[in-house]
């Protein structure tokens, strides 16, 4: 066995090693969580958000189908086609809201 | 067993030899998992803080029902509720939306007795008293907020609003653009007094099933009732939701990447070729000094091992510090809806063994198609023609 052959054994044991360790960080970082912010949150605002979507844009079901269980996306502008809501994927076309601003700071 | 570990250490030697097809392979291979392992790792991190969500939230969720879809509720309902057999805890929460300057926010509104202690801030307090909030890292981070700030918004401009604290961004993803406040508060801010968007009910162990049977056959046994009918939802309900919609929603993903693994095969095939003329040369040569070709085979399989087990967790490492480093840069806007290029919160990424097994067994398909006829076709032709 050449020196080179015995660099790259002893490498890919490493990288092999290296993964499974940081793989199981990750799970027990994970396990921590479940005491953590994460559940004090979501215990007091009884559960909110549930889909992978910072807010609710275009309809509330991707963000959390427990406050509007309808995809009303799909009832407009063309009734019962497809829906344009933003976390769908597949979807050919993007219509978007014209954000106004709605922000006035008071002294 | 000699005989399988030279085996084993000719396919080394062949990989070190050609270093830059095996090097052009390795990084084929690893562009092609990066996305996909940053995809389930993302899609398993939702899905856990979505649980949680699910776990910790009410037992049972009753909103109205209007045309079909969840309206608002009366506040009537809730004396109703709380002397219902099994009830533990009954409040109103209002849910909405906002815009906040050019960002959308999400408006929640739950009463003050909710609030916990063990609730961490980055900065400030809890709310206390009227109007005022908590407001999310996001929105905080994106319009330079301090606290002590007062504003109106223009849903209704005669609602004045003080910030007393920011959320922590470890909360959940759905906190970056929240604005947490009384449920009062919420109530003059949207204009609708006297209703919530809905009311959470909390029940003993075992009772959320019936007691959600119940609500919903009384509701709908009084038709003459001026009340619309209500909507209830359990948490068996709100499992499903959850299981639905993330298993489809992965499924979907890995769906795709079968379709983009299945055209890239015959594209490492054409790909293999580079080195090919080589290649043939070696098999030549080894047949000729007496190798069996199941010999060269096995060889050539154990080649693509060693490249497949060096590919697949390089790229969960490039993976797990993409995500876990750089929070994600530029890939997480792919599979969160409305973060932007750079997420205002820790993007959630969990690294699970079966998607990580998966990438390998990618990696070890993809090397095997590409390879393994080829070899087979080279070297069960005579030697000399091979090496021509």
């Amino acid at each position: 066995m050449g020196k080179k052959i015995r660099f790259y054994l002893l490498f890919l044991i490493v990288l092999v090693c290296l993964t499974i360790l940081a793989m199981a960080w990750d799970q027990y970082s994970w396990k921590r969580v479940e005491s953590d912010q994460m559940v004090a949150f979501q215990r007091m605002v009884g559960g909110v958000g549930m889909g992978a979507i910072s807010v609710p844009i275009w309809n509330f079901i991707n963000f959390d189908p427990r406050i509007q269980s309808t995809d009303d996306s799909t009832l407009w502008p063309i009734p019962g086609g497809y829906s344009y809501g933003p976390d769908r994927t597949a979807t050919v076309s993007y219509f978007e809201e014209i954000p106004v601003n709605q922000f006035m700071i008071k002294k | 067993m000699n005989q399988h570990l030279n085996l084993l250490f000719a396919a080394f030697g062949n990989i070190i030899r050609n270093k830059v097809r095996s090097i052009a392979i390795l990084l084929c291979l690893i562009a092609v998992l990066f996305p996909f392992i940053c995809a389930m790792a993302i899609s398993e991190g939702i899905k856990f803080q979505s649980l949680i969500s699910v776990k910790e939230g009410a037992d049972i969720y009753v909103t109205s029902d209007h045309y079909g879809s969840n309206a608002p509720i009366s506040l009537h309902h809730l004396k109703r509720f709380q002397e219902m057999e099994g009830v533990v805890r009954v409040y109103p929460r209002v849910v909405g939306r906002t815009y906040f300057s050019n960002r959308l926010a999400t408006i929640v509104g739950i009463p003050p007795e909710n609030v916990t202690e063990s609730i961490r801030l980055i900065e400030g307090k809890m709310f206390r008293e009227k109007g005022e909030v908590v407001i999310g890292k996001g929105l905080a981070k994106e319009f330079n907020l301090q606290i002590g700030v007062r504003f109106t918004l223009a849903a209704n401009p005669s609602k004045l609003f003080k910030i007393t604290g920011f959320f922590d961004a470890d909360a959940t993803i759905w906190s970056a653009n929240l604005i947490l406040m009384a449920f009062e508060d919420t109530a003059e801010f949207f204009q609708v007094k006297g209703k919530a968007t809905d009311i959470l009910i909390y029940t003993r162990p075992g009772y959320a099933p019936l007691l959600a049977k119940e609500i919903q056959e009384k509701s709908l046994s009084t038709p003459d009732s001026l009340d619309p009918p209500l909507r209830v939802q359990d948490k068996s309900l709100v499992r499903r939701y959850f299981e639905r919609g993330f298993n489809y929603k992965a499924g979907v993903f890995t769906a795709l990447y079968t379709v983009a693994f299945a055209l890239a095969i015959p594209a490492l095939l054409i790909v293999s070729g580079f080195g090919q003329t080589e290649r043939r040369k070696e098999i030549g040569i080894i047949k000729a000094t007496g190798w069996q070709t199941q010999e060269v085979m096995e060889m050539v399989a154990l080649e693509n091992l060693i490249i497949s087990l060096t590919s697949a967790p390089l790229a969960i490492l490039m993976a797990m510090a993409w995500l876990k480093l750089f929070n994600g840069a530029f890939i997480a806007q792919f599979f969160i809806a409305e973060i932007g290029l750079m997420a205002p919160f820790p993007v959630p990424s969990r690294f699970l063994p079966l998607p990580c097994f998966f990438a390998f067994l990618f990696a070890i398909v993809l090397t095997m198609v590409g390879s393994l006829y080829s070899t087979w076709k080279t070297a069960t032709v005579p030697p000399v023609e091979a090496m021509r």
